[in-house]
């Protein structure tokens, strides 16, 4: 018996030791990057610039631009700009074609190509001589063509390049020169952003041209990307189909230098070993904040929007007077975070969400404010004050 | 002033003409070598469709491409040979008559064709005026500038300056492009135009091929110049369209790039292409997209990107700041001479922007749109919104004046104003 328990006693006691000594020996999957290590102030220097949320509002030429100067004073060796910017919040809600994810409609990604020239203008020209890296994290339409527009990619497991058919409005023009002559102002920028990104003009203009068609040949360790199904493999068939890569895919064909899962797995492909510290931590902020900030403002601007709407119609009930000096309280607060934020004025400008323009405002206002000045001579009123919802439009968005 | 003296100021003003004159050594096809100088007569013969035709007059430009013979268009690769009446010299790249030297010269510049020696014709520009053409062709971006800041310069600083025309415009009215070249063309044999390219779509892009040179900036385009008039379905004839291309083309020609660009910017049908030899690296063009590099297919109108308008030799270089123009153009760095560009450019921008927002007032008022206690008054703040407009009308001039109006009748407010005012009257009395 006592035999038996030294046995197992010794038996035990090795399965431990054994079973610890693998276990150490084991290298743990996924950890290769905890060799770099975040420090206060040892190693390179990164400023992270995150682009979360909407093109043209959270993402816009005009916030990097007031940036640029404390970019420069940050003094980074590494700029990661880290992109999370799509209409639906899974792969599964674009199958299913569900709106986006994030709850709204009016969260997805505009087509803006000049303000995607403005903000690689920024980064290509201005800041051209500080290194820089994208992590893709996710994207779509107009973020995809932005992401395309920095030669060093990098992915996250589950992201996509996703096209967009926004500039695809020249398909509906009927005169064959016109229609070469609109199709090509539409696209221009994609070429733009290809050389920028040190990529085939072919391969960008496939993510906002439905036409064409895309493939590529592998020539060295680049891909040779060209218009047409001549290439060795395609990856867009033309009219009915457009490119929309996953994180493998856009990784395999060398669109993505690698799919990263962290900072430090970014920082070690390029090149970091050791320690690193962020910099500019400050300016990381400051872009978050503006996001919360200008959101709020939005919702303050709906609100008075609805106000105003009220108001207009309680007028038409009674107390005449009362109700239009309210709707004109309303609309002057409104014209006022119009004209003091750009995102805001983008999102409430957009046709019938609400389509309210500064414009149409201003001209709302005065048209009240002769009312009511026609009322204090004495007048009855019942002109000017009219009009209900919606201002034009307009824009590009 | 006696003979001696009239002789005297003959014999220096031939003298300066030989001196001025520029030399011209053209490589011909056969790889013959030609000396000669502008303003010579020459006899060319030259091949045209298949037929040995011969051209007799004066030199009177050449470029890398062609050369212009008593006004005709001759195309370099197409010359079989030239002779002239006097000092020109033919020589042959292998014969034995070749001397070290020219060799050296052939050699240094295989590229190109034609090896202009340059003529230093007193002190360089040290730096340029620049003029920004922005927005619309016909509207803020307009000949009545160009002409203002050349008049300015001739008057000021004298001739040879760099003029650097900013452009950033996605075309207009082919009409005030036809004015644009006139005053283009007329001062570019005294001045050195530059096209710096933010953008240039369409009329502005036919601006841009007037110019010397071409520059874009990183992000800067060119092309897509088809006509159309107010609905987009709405494309000019085809005889239109052809006369269009035609006369880009000559104007291509004359600037030292490839007419052969035009047509596939112009109209969809057409293609472009070429080829670059790789031991030469001398481009050929065509106008089918058989070529290695394919620009234009069947279905777009070409715009170009600075990095293609680079390969294909329609670009001369690109620059984002006025340093690395200043490169480009020889300068040792970049040196506005004079803001005067600028002044007028902001000045007329500020001028067309305050019409803008006015215009529409002024005309609600003038058609009756007035706040007034009696039909008098009314009567007279429509005459005086009426009054307005007129004075309103000589400071944007008669050809921008319909183009930001939408067709505003002058004569027809002219005519209202004299009916308001009898109105008024009958009133009065």
């Amino acid at each position: 018996m006592i035999k038996l328990a030294t046995q197992l006693f010794c038996f035990l006691c090795i399965t431990l030791y054994a079973s610890q000594a693998m276990a150490e020996a084991a290298p743990q999957e996924g950890n290769w990057a905890d060799s770099v290590v975040e420090t206060e102030e040892e190693g390179p220097g990164i400023l992270i610039i995150p682009m979360t949320g909407q093109m043209t509002t959270d993402i816009r030429a005009e916030l990097y631009e007031g940036l640029v100067d404390r970019i420069k004073a940050a003094d980074p060796d590494l700029i990661l700009v880290v992109m999370l910017s799509r209409d639906r919040k899974n792969q599964f809600a674009y199958l299913m074609g569900y709106p986006n994810g994030n709850g709204e409609q009016e969260d997805f990604n505009q087509f803006d190509d000049i303000d995607i020239i403005g903000i690689a203008k920024v980064f290509k020209i201005t800041l051209r001589d500080i290194p820089q890296a994208v992590w893709v994290k996710d994207s779509s339409g107009a973020s995809t063509v932005l992401a395309l527009s920095w030669p060093t990619m990098y992915m996250s497991e589950g992201a996509f390049l996703r096209a967009t058919t926004q500039s695809a409005g020249f398909m509906n023009i009927d005169a064959e020169d016109t229609y070469g002559k609109i199709r090509e102002f539409n696209v221009i920028n994609s070429k733009i952003v290809a050389e920028y990104g040190d990529r085939g003009h072919a391969l960008v203009r496939a993510f906002i041209d439905p036409p064409i068609s895309l493939s590529g040949t592998w020539k060295d360790q680049k891909v040779e990307w060209e218009e047409g199904t001549n290439g060795d493999f395609t990856i867009d068939q033309g009219e009915d189909d457009m490119p929309n890569l996953a994180a493998i895919t856009a990784t395999e064909l060398d669109i993505s230098k690698g799919i990263v899962a962290s900072v430090q797995d970014v920082l070690l492909a390029q090149g970091v070993r050791g320690s690193y510290h962020l910099v500019g931590k400050d300016i990381t902020a400051d872009i978050v904040k503006d996001s919360e900030s200008w959101r709020k403002k939005l919702e303050k601007a709906q609100e008075y929007w609805a106000d105003a709407l009220q108001y207009e119609q309680w007028a038409g009930l009674g107390e005449e007077r009362k109700n239009k000096l309210n709707e004109l309280r309303s609309l002057k607060s409104l014209l006022n975070i119009l004209e003091k934020s750009h995102p805001v004025e983008i999102r409430m400008r957009r046709p019938f969400r609400p389509g309210v323009t500064i414009t149409y405002l201003k001209q709302r206002i005065a048209a009240i404010e002769e009312l009511l000045e026609t009322m204090r001579k004495g007048g009855s009123g019942g002109r000017g004050g009219g009009g209900g919802r919606g201002g034009g439009g307009g824009g590009r968005s | 002033m006696n003979f001696t003296t009239r002789l005297l100021i003959c014999f220096t003003i031939l003298l300066s003409s030989i001196a001025y004159a520029e030399d011209v050594s053209l490589k011909l096809e056969d790889g013959s070598l030609w000396n000669g100088a502008i303003g010579q007569t020459v006899t060319v013969k030259y091949s045209h469709r298949g037929k040995i035709v011969v051209h007799e007059g004066e030199l009177s430009r050449a470029t890398k491409t062609y050369i212009m013979v008593d006004g005709e268009f001759l195309f370099i690769d197409k010359i079989i040979s030239v002779s002239s009446d006097t000092s020109a010299s033919t020589t042959t790249d292998s014969s034995d008559t070749t001397t070290n030297d020219e060799e050296a010269v052939i050699k240094s510049d295989d590229q190109n064709p034609l090896l202009k020696k340059p003529v230093k014709e007193g002190d360089l520009p040290r730096g340029v005026f620049t003029l920004q053409l922005h927005e619309m062709v016909g509207t803020y971006f307009r000949d009545n500038e160009i002409t203002q800041l050349i008049e300015y310069i001739e008057e000021n600083y004298g001739l040879g300056q760099i003029i650097v025309l900013e452009i950033h415009s996605g075309g207009g009215a082919v009409h005030i492009w036809d004015k644009i070249r006139d005053v283009i063309f007329e001062a570019r044999d005294r001045h050195r135009f530059i096209a710096w390219i933010e953008s240039a779509g369409s009329g502005a892009a036919a601006s841009a091929f007037l110019c010397d040179e071409i520059y874009y900036r990183s992000y800067g385009y060119v092309g897509a110049i088809t006509m159309y008039s107010g609905d987009i379905n709405n494309v000019a004839p085809d005889w239109q369209m052809d006369g269009w291309v035609r006369e880009l083309e000559s104007v291509l020609a004359k600037s030292s790039h490839s007419p052969m660009i035009a047509g596939s910017m112009v109209r969809s049908k057409y293609n472009f292409s070429y080829d670059v030899d790789p031991e030469t690296s001398e481009i050929t063009y065509y106008d089918h997209e058989h070529g290695d590099n394919v620009l234009s297919k069947t279905g777009r109108n070409m715009m170009l990107s600075p990095e293609e308008a680079l390969k294909c030799g329609m670009s001369d270089g690109t620059a984002d700041t006025g340093e690395q123009l200043a490169k480009f153009l020889d300068l040792d760095e970049w040196v506005i001479i004079d803001p005067y560009g600028q002044e007028i450019s902001d000045k007329w921008t500020k001028t067309l922007k305050e019409f803008e927002v006015v215009f529409p007032e002024l005309m609600q008022e003038f058609m009756g749109n007035v706040r007034a206690d009696s039909e008098k008054k009314a009567l007279s703040l429509r005459i005086a919104a009426g009054r307005k407009l007129l004075t309103w009308h000589k400071k944007i001039g008669e050809d921008t004046w319909p183009m930001v109006t939408r067709g505003a009748d002058v004569t027809r407010i002219k005519r209202e104003i004299e009916n308001l005012e009898y109105q008024k009257k009958l009133i009065e009395e």
